[in-house]
């Protein structure tokens, strides 16, 4: 039986759709498939980018277009089965998108352009045929036999593909820095140890198009002229290694990887490198130091990679997404991608879209877009209605933008004017129950645990900022607290040797510069406008509204909550822990934050 | 070296390529300070200290790690820069949870270094206890009595049980000083012309008059009353300072040549302006506090109402006025209490009204108790009202209320408020007021017309500054009661002292400096420490002072308490917890913090306080005081290669740990202490084997090591005679501050091994301490009759300076004519006959392109050489280890020739062999038989052939075989002069080439070369040197062969004993022997004559380094048993007949000159540096 003829059914296995229970599903499936006698193609695919829908399942039937239902846990896998894939039939209640249908999510993809998702959810990572029959390896065989390794950077350069790791370095660039060094060794590495908290860019494209990721790396290694290359991915991704690992070895078969590739002259190998999980080893210096086997702790630069890296020797390191790109500059031409994007940000951007956002998931947009269409249009505004207040974006190194600025077009320059970076891709909608000191806090909190050790600014500098950030939450902040965390936050930013020290202050200063004022509030009037630091808040039943019900009183862990039944109901703010539960069940609003 | 141009602060400057910012600046001369850089190691970048401005840089640069550019344009200064180097010092301050000085030195008003003298009082060390505490007052023994001591108050031990004593023991060591013979006293610098006047000879103005003394200023004191002392004489009754006390240290700077001048009162007897006409440069006001401040209540001018002050100072002065029976005295401070006491003593029933309670007293407690216990009744919250008179005019009653205690006033203490109604009276037939005392400024401040003197506040004080001690006129000081009110001695002291350094540096014209506190990180107030920070201190009671029992105190003025004996003080100063930091003074972090005015309290944070890691028998850890540079853990992979440290954790939990944080024991440490040298902290620290870590007031003493031949140059740091620690600066001399092992810990023999410490006559039972002369004439004589006789042997081992050696090598050969002179530690053989050729240099071998090392690894046998050929290594030389044994050079060398040593010379003269252009049968054979394959020894050889520079490193404890056929190699390559021989024992270049071999005689001259014995024998005298050729050096078993075989008839032995040599028995072979040994070894007890001998470090003189560098070597203490090896030697050779005239050790090299050509400036300073 020919591909052509069989139904195909691709279940959406990222992590993002494991935790949904994607596993269940596929389970469920197989059973039902074999109890019914049903014979379909039954296999896995990478993250489809709607998160927030998962379990995703795709159904192709044979001449028809693909069909993608949406929360399809175990429990609707027989009614799948039967009407969907035995009778041929389709659920429009559940169908997220479809090709010539309109879905559900349709206005999650309008906004989207997918270029490094192009193939993310609509194969199946574990099996090279699939990445072959999307046109894989195709841009490595046009390299390889029709164009120089010069020519090749000069299409990356055309492209404007800039640095997807966060610093938006000019990739052809950085590639002809490398390829002029004169060495008979140098190295590929792809930094695949994304560490931002809330990110999953990298993860989701190594788990969905492993290939891609490799094919990106081979052009790179044959325009520097390097021979090995290092995938420097955290442990924390067993998924994403041990998808790699299959591809790297059906890349070997299939020629495209080891001696003499295509039958060329260009040799390369690649290896895996599992890192600890350390965020600093994310750092280039960093990261080479893990590789070689000593601490990861940065150094100073100059010498950059380029002119001795690992090994001391010339090393390009390029991030996942960057890789991913460039097969399709490759096979589409640089000038097709320097049409997407602004005059200095060429191309597509993914994002991880997280927090109090209606939609959260994978996005790729082109440069250019707007932060307000990312969370209104893509994201579909703020859940449960509430406002929108600002996006932290670049993880912990980046910075906060309030609403006010939502019309900003992301792109490098705008970004960095806001006093925030592109980073890696995190974008985390805040509404107005974020404390912004609790955010910088919390960020900051995240930096400092993840500092090195090495320069004293960002070891202790950052301590010292979320100690004073500590105590302005808990209502102890000090006339003049704000005036030493700037002074603290400069000097970290001029101070330290590699970026994590130079933008860990980040999300204080903006969040000082848009919001000084709640700053303000707290070390002087010790309150927390948005009412969310818990040392300066507190719970109170409204008499006018309370009913009575108890639903408050069972649901206090701690028994701070009394009262008869049908009667009014206190809390006891002694005993209170301010954890919020009594707000979160009350049904008459009769709960009251001061 | 390439130059480029670039902009430094400004000025074009001419950079080398390659250099770092920091190696620029400070070339250039500019100071850029730095924590975690070591110039020995690569930059790392961390501490970022050394921060510096880049043009067209955002952000700063660390200067240590930037290296230069053409066109760079750097600012190593800028506001932006100081206001960043500040917030980093405080940002490692706040994590750097130390003392620097103790608590109870910050608390002292006069800054006592008390830890110091604690220690030297717990090593025995009195004197030097006395000493420190002179270093800053005078008055010990007056302190040591009269001071409240808050000291004891702020003492950590208060945590523990008790404060430690200090004050007891402050006078339990000036009272030592005082009866001994010769009290301490300083240096007084040279004249210098200037001329201070001292008004008043109380405690500030002594003080001020025995520092400005020292300083070589003329200082002449006027003095109102007929004695000196002030308020120590005339305020404080004898049962508490003794007259003596008193007198003997007034005594003691008057000794120094401080005039005083008494019956002198300022506004009576001399103004100010007339001071400065009589030629005084300037004037220093220490008038008092004189004037009783009055209970401002009606019939105080009654008969039997008296002034506090004017009470004591009139029974100072023998008076003993009329009280009465009752005595009622007014007033809570010492100087109520003194009256009190006083009163009661001559009989009187005493009250004492205070109008607060017991609590709020500022007299000091004790003081208190003792009144009570002598029978004064106090009165507490009570006030009085009016003074009634009683009969004949008299007083005879007090009228008081009673008080109770209200709201805190402005000094802290609760305001006593009257009770209503509470009127009462007290039966007094005298009244003493004892409230207050102040100066009087009619004294001073109208003297000579408006601005001509220093004013006066509104307390009537003089107006001064409280930091500089300077008044408005420039030229007037002041300080003590008149500056601050009525205040305790020690602080009137304090204020003395200071002021004499403003004056000092008045005097020199410069501008005088606020002087405060000692610099200091503290740990936390007393109050909010942890006492868990002290759970492993064992409870030890402190030491109390007897007393005289209250029965025997009445009626006299017998002094009570009685001090301390010395076995308790000895256990009171190892109470100390020693909260300050030994390495106060060299501590980087606490000089730049301080320099740049960090505020080490900005950052106010708590701290868990870390136990010291102690489990390493040299090494002590304190991780509260490291700062993560992490020059420790790159000082010990970088240079040793041992990478026994490492980083644990991540961000602010980052810590230094050896490496899987094991016990240091158990990692590849080698205990070489480069960590303790390179840390800029005291974090890392050499274990003491004095009671106390110090701090140490030490004298270091630059010394050869002699532990290996490679001769390092460290410091001998001493306190008085006793060893502390060794160190070696970074970059200095050829060691470049490397030290190993034994060069870092090996010279606490001089505090650990037995010594011999007076020469013995006589064997076995027999044995009696004899005198030097005496002991010296029987030794000479003995060896003389035996040279007469069938001969002697000398048997020599371990380091000797090249003099001394010349002198055993002449007694020798000149006076006992003897051949037979081994030298046990001489190496292999070969190696000793081309120690007379001169040999590579360590410059030279720097430039090597191409390095054998032979033999045992360099980084075990001689480790700093060992550094220095890894360091060579890794820069990229091409170096090629040949060894039997993996060594640590194995992990830096470009090859290994693995070869078991029984092939090692084989293969070498099989190598040699194919140098000579010969078959290659015997290299494929020897390659066959050591593993080791021809065709790569070829390729080595070749290698070696053609290189440039080649240069070759032998261990000298190759086998004589094999050393031989390395020569040989050399000799057929035309290299001979490419070899270094590392020499395992010290100074055995130099012992050989002065002729302590048989094969060699002084002035690497030759026993086979006629014409050098000729020299010989024509420059010593017509003596013969023991002319006969030794075959070969002897081993100890030659040596024994030959005494039972009745060839010899006695053996001189120096210092063979401390490694096992089997002499022991020696003294049963019946031949006289004598030994000269460091300590009571076996073959020292059966020796007839047992000389003490004295080591490398406690001699002076020279040393040659295997590559035949000279080092001056001094003698960081005497010779334990008086004289030295040079005396001794001298002395045995007068005693066997053959005298000779040198005085001192560098007269030698006059008479070695005339052996040799060109070596008779070698002994000279600035004389030559080789003797290659």
């Amino acid at each position: 039986m020919s591909e052509a003829v069989k139904t195909k059914i691709l279940v959406g296995l990222g992590a993002c759709g494991i935790a949904a229970g994607a596993q269940k599903t596929l389970a469920s499936l197989e059973e039902g498939l074999a109890a019914r006698g049903l014979v379909a193609e039954l296999g896995p695919a990478g993250c489809m980018g709607m998160c927030y829908r998962e379990p995703l399942v795709e159904v192709r039937r044979p001449g028809q277009p693909g069909v993608v239902y949406m929360e399809l846990t175990a429990d609707r896998v027989p009614r799948l089965l039967d009407e969907v894939v035995r009778d041929g039939r389709r659920i429009d209640e559940w169908v997220a998108r479809g090709e010539g249908l309109t879905g559900a999510e349709d206005s999650f993809f309008a906004k989207q352009h997918r270029i490094v998702l192009r193939n993310c959810g609509r194969l199946d990572p574990e099996r090279i045929e699939e990445y072959l029959a999307q046109g894989g390896y195709q841009a490595l065989g046009k390299a390889l036999r029709t164009l120089t390794p010069a020519a090749v950077i000069e299409e990356i350069k055309l492209s404007g593909l800039r640095g997807r790791g966060g610093a938006g370095f000019p990739t052809g660039t950085k590639w002809s820095f490398a390829a002029a060094q004169k060495s008979a060794e140098k190295y590929i590495i792809c930094n695949a140890d994304e560490g931002d908290p809330g990110a999953f860019m990298d993860r989701s494209v190594l788990e969905s198009d492993p290939h891609a990721v490799l094919e990106g790396m081979l052009i790179a290694g044959y325009a520097i002229g390097a021979t090995h290359g290092y995938i420097y991915c955290r442990a924390e991704y067993p998924i994403a290694i041990k998808r790699l690992r299959i591809a790297i070895r059906q890349a070997e078969a299939g020629g495209f990887i080891g001696e003499r590739i295509l039958g060329t002259d260009f040799s390369f190998h690649v290896v895996i490198k599992e890192g600890a999980g350390a965020f600093v080893c994310g750092e280039e210096t960093a990261l080479m130091a893990s590789i070689e086997g000593r601490r990861g702790m940065p150094r100073l630069r100059p010498p950059f990679p380029a002119v001795e890296g690992l090994w001391r020797k010339p090393t390009n390191i390029n991030n996942v997404e960057t890789f991913a790109n460039v097969p399709w500059i490759l096979q589409n031409g640089g000038a097709a991608y320097a049409a997407l994007g602004t005059a200095k940000s060429k191309g597509t951007k993914v994002f991880a879209l997280a927090g109090k956002v209606n939609r959260g998931g994978l996005v790729e947009v082109p440069m250019g877009a707007t932060i307000r269409e990312v969370v209104m249009d893509i994201g579909g505004g703020i859940r449960n209605g509430r406002r929108f207040k600002a996006v932290q974006m670049g993880g912990p190194s980046g910075g906060c933008i309030p609403a006010e600025l939502a019309d900003t077009p992301i792109d490098y320059e705008s970004l960095n004017q806001t006093g925030a970076i592109m980073g890696s891709g995190g974008m985390l909608v805040l509404d107005d129950t974020t404390c912004m000191v609790d955010v910088a806090r919390f960020f900051l909190d995240f930096t400092q645990k993840e500092s090195c050790g090495k320069c004293t600014f960002c070891r202790v500098g950052t301590k010292r900022m979320l100690e004073i950030l500590e105590r302005i939450t808990h209502g102890h902040g000090r006339e003049g607290d704000i005036a030493l965390l700037e002074e603290l936050a400069a000097t970290i930013k001029r101070g330290s040797l590699c970026g994590l020290g130079q933008t860990a202050p980040n999300p204080v200063l903006t969040t000082i510069r848009y919001f000084r004022a709640e700053y303000e509030a707290h070390i002087r009037e010790h309150r927390c406008p948005a009412r969310s630091c818990r040392a300066l808040i507190a719970y109170t039943v409204l008499a006018d509204k309370c009913t009575g019900c108890q639903v408050c009183a069972r649901a206090c862990p701690v028994h701070a909550i009394s009262g008869e039944k049908k009667g009014l109901h206190s809390i006891d703010l002694a005993r209170c822990t301010r954890c919020g539960l009594c707000f979160d069940k009350c049904r008459f609003e009769a709960i009251e934050i001061t | 070296m390439a130059e480029l141009k670039m902009v430094l602060d400004g000025a074009e400057v001419a950079a080398r390529e390659g250099e770092t910012l920091l190696e620029l600046a400070r070339r250039l001369g500019k100071d850029i300070p730095t924590l975690c850089h070591d110039p020995r190691l690569a930059p790392f970048t961390a501490c970022f200290l050394c921060l510096v401005e880049l043009e067209g840089k955002p952000g700063f640069v660390p200067a240590c790690g930037t290296r230069v550019a053409p066109g760079m344009r750097v600012r190593t200064d800028s506001p932006d820069i100081q206001a960043a180097r500040k917030l980093c010092l405080e940002l490692v301050m706040s994590t750097h949870h130390a003392d620097c000085v103790a608590p109870c030195r910050l608390q002292c008003p006069d800054s006592i270094d008390i830890q110091t003298y604690l220690a030297q009082v717990a090593s025995g060390d009195f004197a030097a206890a006395l000493e420190t505490i002179k270093r800053t007052n005078p008055f010990p023994s007056v302190c040591g009595r009269v001071c409240p001591h808050t000291c004891e108050l702020a003492c950590r031990r208060n945590k523990v049980d008790e404060p430690v004593a200090i004050n007891p023991l402050k006078r339990f060591v000036a009272d030592l000083d005082r009866a001994a013979e010769r009290p301490h006293l300083p240096p007084v610098a040279p004249a210098t012309g200037k001329r201070v006047a001292v008004v008043g000879a109380g405690p500030a103005g002594l003080t001020a008059a025995y520092y400005l003394r020292q300083k070589g200023h003329a200082v002449t004191v006027l003095e109102m009353n007929p004695e000196a002392g002030g308020m120590l004489r005339y305020g404080i009754p004898r049962y508490r300072l003794p007259a003596d006390a008193l007198d003997r240290e007034i005594a003691l700077i008057t000794a120094l040549g401080v005039e005083i001048l008494f019956g002198q009162r300022l506004g009576r007897d001399f103004d100010l302006p007339g001071l400065k006409a009589r030629g005084f440069d300037a004037v220093f006001l220490a008038v008092g506090a004189w004037t009783s401040t009055a209970l401002q209540l009606p019939g105080e001018d009654m008969p039997g109402v008296l002034a506090g002050i004017d009470y004591l100072y009139r029974v100072a002065r023998g008076e003993r006025p009329d009280l009465g029976r009752r005595v009622v005295v007014v007033g809570g401070g010492n100087t109520a209490i003194d009256a009190a006491r006083t009163a009661r003593r001559m009989g009187a029933e005493v009250t004492i009204l205070y109008r607060r309670t017991r609590k709020e007293m500022p007299a000091a407690a004790y003081e208190v108790d003792e009144a009570e216990r002598e029978g004064v009744k106090m009165h507490f919250l009570a006030a009085p009202l009016a003074l009634l008179a009683g009969s004949g005019g008299r007083v005879g009653a007090i009228r008081s209320q009673r008080m109770e205690l209200g709201e805190p006033d402005a000094s802290g203490r609760r305001r006593p408020v009257p009770v209503p109604g509470s009127d009462f009276e007290v039966a007094a037939d005298t009244v003493v007021a004892a409230i207050g005392q102040r100066p009087e400024p009619r004294d001073w401040a109208d003297a000579g017309g408006p601005g001509a003197a220093p004013g006066a506040t509104k307390w009537a004080t003089v107006e001064a500054d409280e930091r500089t001690y300077q008044s408005k006129i420039a030229w007037v000081f002041a300080a003590g009661d008149c500056l601050t009110g009525a205040a305790t001695a020690v602080e009137a002291i304090a204020g003395g002292r200071k002021a004499a350094i403003s004056i000092d540096r008045y005097l020199r014209g410069l501008e005088p400096l606020p002087i405060g506190k000692p610099f200091s990180q503290i740990i936390g107030r007393l109050e909010d420490i942890d006492e868990g920070m002290f759970a492993q201190v064992e409870r030890q009671a402190r030491a109390h002072p007897r007393e005289l029992p209250v029965a025997e105190r009445l009626g006299n003025f017998r002094e009570v308490e009685l001090g301390l004996d010395q076995l308790q003080a000895l256990a009171e100063g190892r109470r100390c917890l020693e909260c300050g930091c030994a390495a106060a003074d060299s501590c980087d972090l606490r000089a730049l913090a301080e320099r740049y005015g960090a505020d080490l309290q900005r950052f106010g944070v708590e701290f868990q306080h870390r136990p010291l890691v102690a489990d390493h028998p040299l090494v002590i850890f304190d991780p509260n005081k490291c700062i993560l540079c992490g020059r420790c853990v790159r000082i010990c992979l970088e240079q040793q290669g041992a990478g026994a440290l490492g980083f644990v954790r991540r961000g602010f939990d980052t810590s230094v740990r050896p490496s899987l944080e094991q016990p240091l024991l158990q990692t590849d440490c080698d205990a070489c202490g480069q960590c303790v040298g390179s840390c800029p902290t005291g974090a890392l620290a050499a274990r003491q084997f004095l009671p106390k870590a110090g701090p140490y007031p030490t004298e270091c003493t630059q010394v050869a090591c002699g532990f290996c031949g490679w001769a390092c140059r460290l410091g001998l740091e001493m306190v008085g005679r006793r060893f502390v620690r060794a160190g070696a600066r970074p970059g200095e001399h050829h060691n470049r501050g490397n030290l190993c092992v034994d060069g870092s810990f090996g010279h606490r023999f001089l505090e650990t091994l037995p010594r011999l410490r007076a020469p013995g006559l006589g064997r076995g039972p027999a044995r009696r301490e004899a005198g030097w002369d005496e002991a010296l004439r029987a030794a000479g004589e003995g060896l003389g009759r035996a040279a007469r006789g069938k001969g002697v042997a000398v048997l020599q081992h371990g380091p000797l300076t090249n003099e001394d050696a010349y002198l055993l090598a002449r007694l020798a050969r000149g006076a006992l004519l003897t051949p037979r002179l081994a030298m046990l530690d001489a190496g292999a053989e070969p190696f000793v006959r081309a120690g007379l050729r001169p040999g590579l240099r360590l410059e030279e071998l720097g430039e090597a392109d191409r390095v054998w090392v032979l033999g045992t690894d360099p980084l075990e046998r001689s480790p700093v050489a060992g550094v220095e050929l890894r360091r060579l290594a890794l820069a990229g030389c091409a170096l090629t280890v040949l060894s039997a044994r993996p060594g640590r050079l194995d992990q830096a060398a470009r090859r290994v020739l693995r070869v078991p040593a029984r092939h090692q010379a084989a293969l070498l003269r099989a190598l040699a062999a194919a140098a000579r252009g010969g078959g290659l049968e015997a290299l494929e054979e020897v390659g066959l038989a050591s593993g080791v394959k021809a065709p790569l020894l070829l390729a080595e050889l070749e290698a070696l052939g053609a290189a440039l520079r080649p240069a070759v490193v032998a261990c000298d404890d190759l086998a004589d075989e094999a050393a031989e056929a390395l020569l040989e190699l050399l000799a057929t390559l035309g290299r001979p002069d490419r070899l270094l021989v590392l020499r395992g024992a010290g100074n055995a270049l130099g012992r050989l080439r002065l002729g302590l071999h048989p094969a060699t005689l002084p002035g690497a001259l030759r026993v086979d070369v006629e014409a050098d014995v000729r020299r010989t024998r024509e420059v010593w005298g017509g003596a013969a040197p023991g002319a006969v050729a030794q075959a070969a050096a002897w081993t100890p078993a030659d040596v024994l062969a030959q005494v039972r075989a009745g060839a010899v008839d006695a053996v001189l032995a120096v210092n063979t004993d401390p490694y096992g040599w089997p002499f022991g028995p020696l003294a049963a072979e019946g031949v006289f022997s004598v030994a000269l040994e460091l300590g009571p070894s076996a073959l020292a007890a059966g020796a007839d004559v047992a000389l003490p001998a004295a080591a490398l470090a406690e001699s002076a003189g020279t040393v040659l380094a295997d590559d035949g560098r000279v080092l001056v070597t001094a003698a960081a203490r005497p010779p334990v048993a008086g004289r030295g090896l040079f005396e001794v030697l001298a002395g045995l050779a007068a005693a066997a007949g053959q005298p000779q005239a040198f005085g001192r050790p560098a007269e030698v090299w006059a008479e070695i000159g005339r052996l040799r050509d060109g070596l008779g400036g070698l002994g000279q300073p600035g004389g030559l540096r080789f003797w290659a």
